[in-house]
C-alpha cells in the first residue's frame, strides 16, 4: 500500500489504527513517516477535542425576550402612555416628561417588588458561577501569572529589556 | 431529536408551536435551550465573544420572525444553526472588507534590517510548545479560527458541536459528500497548521 | 540689513545650532541614558506596530495606542487586530494593571518607587556601558522624526538592542531586540507620536469591570546572595550547567518568595540587556510544557522548577534540558 492511501485512511479515521485495514496496518509498521502522521492526526483531535464547552453569556434568554418584546409594541405606544398623563395637543416636553417621571416610578416600584418577591432566576444564577469562575483560576495559571509579574517587575530594572507594550505582546496568553 | 438538549423532541415541537402563535415564554424557553449551542457554534466560527454573542441574539431574534415560515421540515435546532450560520458568514464577510480598510499593517516596512511584511502574523507556534494549557488551547482555537470559512464550519459543526454529517448537510445546504470531503480537508489542515504546536518529543508513535 | 535678510540669517544661525547640538551627542551611552530618564517624564500620544519574531519569523504583530504623562503614567492599549483589542497594561508610577479582556482577567502588581527604579536603570546602563559594544549608527527618522540611531552588541559581537531615539523628547521612536542568535526578536516602531499632548480624565486610571477576576501579584522580595538565599529556603539551588550566549548567573541578586505557602528560589540570569528567571521550590503541583509567553514549568528530583524570560524556545529548552538537581 502507498504512503499517500495510507494517510488519506488515517485523515479519515483521526490517525487511530483500530479501523485500518490489514494492509495500511501493515504498512505503518514498516513505515515510520506514516506512523508519525498518525500520531500528529492523533495529537490534533486530543488538542482539538481539549477545548472547553462555551456557554452563552449570562442574561442573553432575558435580552432576547425583551428585544422581541420590544419588536412587538405596537405603534405609538409612547404616544398613547403620554396621553394617559396630559392632554393630547400638548407639548411635546410636557408628554416627554410625564412619560419619564412614569417609567421612573414604574421602575422605582418595579425594582422593589422585584427585589422583595422573586427568587434568582437562571441568568442570575449564570451571573454568579460567572463571576466565581472568572476568579477561580487554576492554581498552576495563577502561579505563573504571579511568577510572570515577579519577573516583569524584574526587568523593569533592565534598561535595555522590552517596555511593557512589547510585554503585553510578548506575553500574551493569546 | 437534537444531541445535548434537556428538553424532548416532542416538548420541543409544543414549545415552536406556542412560540410560532406568539408566546414569547415559549419561545424564551427554546432560547434557553438552544442558547450554548448556538453561542458556542459562533463563537467559535467567528473567534470573538462580543460579537458571537451579538450574532446568537440576532439568530434568536430572526428565528422568531421567520417562525411562521418554518415547517418543520428540517429539525428546528438545524434550522436555527442555519440561521446563526448565515449570519456569522455575513459577519466574516464584513470583516474581510473592513480589514481592507481600517488599518494598514499590510503595507511592508523598510528597516536596514530588511524588510518586514506588516501584515499581522499568524500566531504559529514554536516545535516546542505543547498541550494541555489554556494557551494551547487558544492557539487550537487560533488554527481553527485560521481555516477557510468553508472548511472551519465543518469542522466546527462535527468535531465541536457533534452534528451528524446528514445534520450539516441540511444546515450548510450542500451534499452530503460535500460535507465528508470538507472535513477531510479540514483535518487535514488543521493537523498541519498544529504541527508546530505539538512537541516533536511528545508524539507517542506507535509501533 | 533687510527684514529678509535679518530672516535669512537667523534661520542659517539656527540651523547651525542646531546641527551643532546635534553633533554633541554622539555618545550612544549618553543617548541611552537620556532615553532611559526621558521614560516617565515626556508626555506624548502616538500609535505604534509591535511585531514579535520567533527564530527569524514573524509569530504575532500588534498595533497599539500609547499614552504616556509625566510623572510616569502610561497607559498601552491594543487597537488591532480586532481579536486582541482592548489587551492594555497601566501604570501610574504606584501600580502596574495589566487587562485582558478576552480571558476576563487583570493582574495588579505593586510596583516600587519610580524613583528607585530609575536609579537602578542608570547603574544598569552604565554597567552595560562597560561592559557591552555601544555604536552610534547616525540619524534615520522613523514616525517623520528624526532619531540617533544606537545598537549595543555583546563583547562577542552579536547584537542585543538597536534603539532609535528622537533627538529633542530622547523618547525610543523604535526599538529591536534581539534573541541569543542575533536574530531579530522584537520590533516597536512609531508610525504616529505626538508630544505634550492633552489627555482627557481618567486616561491612566483603571477599574476592573464586575465580572473580571483580578489578581494580585507579590511585591517585590529582598534580594541576597544565593547562599544566604539557600539558607533561608532550606534547600540547595540546581543552576543550569548550559546558558545562552553571553549570558551569566546574577549571583547576588537570588530571591527566596513563597509559592502556594512554601519557600522559593528565584535565580536571575541575565546578559546585561535581558534577564531570565529560574524559580525552584520543593515538591509537587502542576507542571506545564513550554509554551508561548516563555514559561515552562517541571519537576525533577523532588523540585519543582520554572523557567521563564524572553529567550527563544529553543534556548529555553536547551537551559531546562541542562538543570539537573
Amino acid at each position: 500500500m502507498m504512503c499517500r492511501q495510507v494517510r488519506q485512511e488515517l485523515i479519515a479515521c483521526w490517525g487511530s489504527t483500530d479501523e485500518l485495514e490489514a494492509a495500511a496496518v501493515e504498512h505503518l509498521r514498516v513505515c515510520e513517516a506514516c506512523r508519525i502522521e498518525a500520531a500528529l492526526l492523533r495529537e490534533t483531535r486530543v488538542l482539538l477535542h481539549s477545548l472547553p464547552a462555551e456557554h452563552a453569556p449570562s442574561g442573553l434568554t432575558k435580552r432576547v425576550v425583551a428585544r422581541i418584546a420590544d419588536e412587538q409594541q405596537p405603534a405609538g405606544w409612547w404616544s398613547r402612555l403620554a396621553a394617559w398623563f396630559v392632554p393630547e395637543g400638548s407639548p411635546a416636553w410636557a408628554r416627554a416628561t410625564a412619560v419619564g417621571v412614569a417609567i421612573a416610578l414604574a421602575a422605582v416600584g418595579g425594582t422593589v417588588l422585584y427585589h422583595g418577591t422573586t427568587s434568582p432566576g437562571p441568568d442570575q444564577a449564570i451571573i454568579a458561577t460567572t463571576v466565581a469562575g472568572g476568579a477561580q483560576l487554576a492554581i498552576g495559571q495563577q502561579e505563573i501569572e504571579d511568577l510572570m509579574v515577579r519577573h516583569q517587575t524584574l526587568e523593569l530594572t533592565q534598561p535595555l529589556a522590552d517596555d511593557p507594550g512589547v510585554h503585553l505582546v510578548m506575553y500574551t496568553s493569546y | 431529536m437534537a444531541k445535548g438538549t434537556a428538553l424532548q423532541q416532542a416538548e420541543i415541537e409544543r414549545l415552536v408551536e406556542r412560540a410560532k402563535r406568539g408566546d414569547q415564554h415559549a419561545f424564551g424557553r427554546l432560547v434557553e435551550e438552544y442558547k450554548d449551542k448556538i453561542y458556542s457554534y459562533v463563537s467559535r466560527m467567528l473567534g470573538d465573544p462580543y460579537e458571537a454573542e451579538d450574532v446568537t441574539q440576532e439568530a434568536f431574534l430572526r428565528a422568531y420572525r421567520s417562525l411562521p415560515r418554518f415547517r418543520g421540515a428540517a429539525s428546528f435546532h438545524t434550522w436555527l444553526y442555519r440561521i446563526a450560520s448565515n449570519l456569522a458568514i455575513d459577519v466574516v464577510r464584513r470583516r474581510r472588507r473592513s480589514d481592507n480598510v481600517s488599518y494598514s499593517l499590510d503595507e511592508p516596512l523598510e528597516t536596514d534590517d530588511g524588510e518586514y511584511d506588516r501584515e499581522i502574523a499568524d500566531d504559529t507556534r514554536g516545535p516546542e510548545e505543547a498541550s494541555g494549557t489554556r494557551e494551547t488551547q487558544v492557539a487550537v482555537r487560533r488554527a481553527i479560527m485560521d481555516l477557510p470559512g468553508k472548511l472551519r464550519d465543518v469542522m466546527v459543526l462535527y468535531e465541536l458541536q457533534g452534528e451528524t454529517y446528514e445534520d450539516i448537510a441540511q444546515i450548510l445546504a450542500v451534499p452530503l459528500g460535500t460535507v465528508k470531503s470538507r472535513l477531510f480537508n479540514a483535518r487535514n489542515q488543521l493537523k498541519e497548521r498544529l504541527k508546530s504546536l505539538v512537541a516533536a518529543g511528545e508524539i507517542e508513535v506507535e509501533q | 540689513m533687510s527684514r529678509l535678510g535679518r530672516r535669512a540669517a537667523i534661520a542659517v544661525a539656527a540651523a547651525v545650532a542646531c546641527s551643532f547640538a546635534l553633533a554633541q551627542i554622539d555618545d550612544p551611552l549618553e543617548i541611552l541614558r537620556r532615553c532611559v530618564s526621558a521614560r516617565g517624564a515626556v508626555a506624548f500620544a502616538g500609535v505604534r506596530t509591535v511585531v514579535i519574531f520567533e527564530g527569524g519569523q514573524k509569530v504575532r504583530g500588534v498595533e497599539q495606542q500609547m499614552h504616556c504623562q509625566a510623572p510616569h503614567r502610561m497607559r498601552i492599549v491594543v487597537v488591532a487586530p480586532e481579536r486582541e483589542t482592548g489587551r492594555m497594561c497601566l501604570m501610574d508610577g504606584r501600580v502596574h494593571w495589566e487587562y485582558d479582556p478576552g480571558a476576563g482577567r487583570a493582574v495588579l502588581a505593586q510596583m516600587p518607587p519610580p524613583e528607585r527604579v530609575l536609579q537602578r536603570r542608570l547603574e544598569e546602563l552604565d554597567r552595560i556601558g562597560r561592559t557591552m559594544r555601544l555604536q552610534y549608527c547616525g540619524i534615520e527618522t522613523i514616525a517623520g522624526r528624526p532619531a540617533h540611531v544606537v545598537k549595543v552588541y555583546t563583547p562577542q559581537g552579536l547584537p542585543v538592542k538597536k534603539s532609535w531615539v528622537d533627538t529633542e523628547h530622547w523618547i525610543a521612536l523604535k526599538t529591536q531586540q534581539f534573541d541569543s542568535h542575533g536574530q531579530v526578536r522584537s520590533s516597536a516602531y512609531f508610525t504616529r507620536i505626538t508630544f505634550s499632548p492633552t489627555f482627557t480624565p481618567g486616561t491612566f486610571e483603571f477599574e476592573p469591570p464586575p465580572d473580571c477576576a483580578v489578581i494580585e501579584a507579590s511585591r517585590a522580595p529582598e534580594r541576597m546572595s544565593l547562599a544566604e538565599a539557600e539558607q533561608r529556603a532550606g534547600f540547595r539551588a540546581a543552576r543550569p550547567r548550559y546558558l545562552p550566549a553571553g549570558y551569566s548567573f546574577q549571583d547576588d541578586r537570588v530571591a527566596v518568595i513563597s509559592i502556594s505557602g512554601g519557600p522559593a528560589l528565584w535565580l536571575p540570569f541575565s546578559n546585561g540587556a535581558d534577564i531570565f528567571s529560574l524559580f525552584q521550590r520543593a515538591g509537587a503541583g502542576p507542571t506545564d510544557t513550554l509554551r508561548h509567553g516563555r514559561s515552562i514549568t517541571w519537576q525533577d528530583g523532588g523540585y519543582r522548577f520554572t523557567l521563564l524570560g524572553s529567550l527563544s524556545t529553543a534556548e529555553m529548552q536547551r537551559v531546562k534540558t541542562s538543570i539537573r538537581p
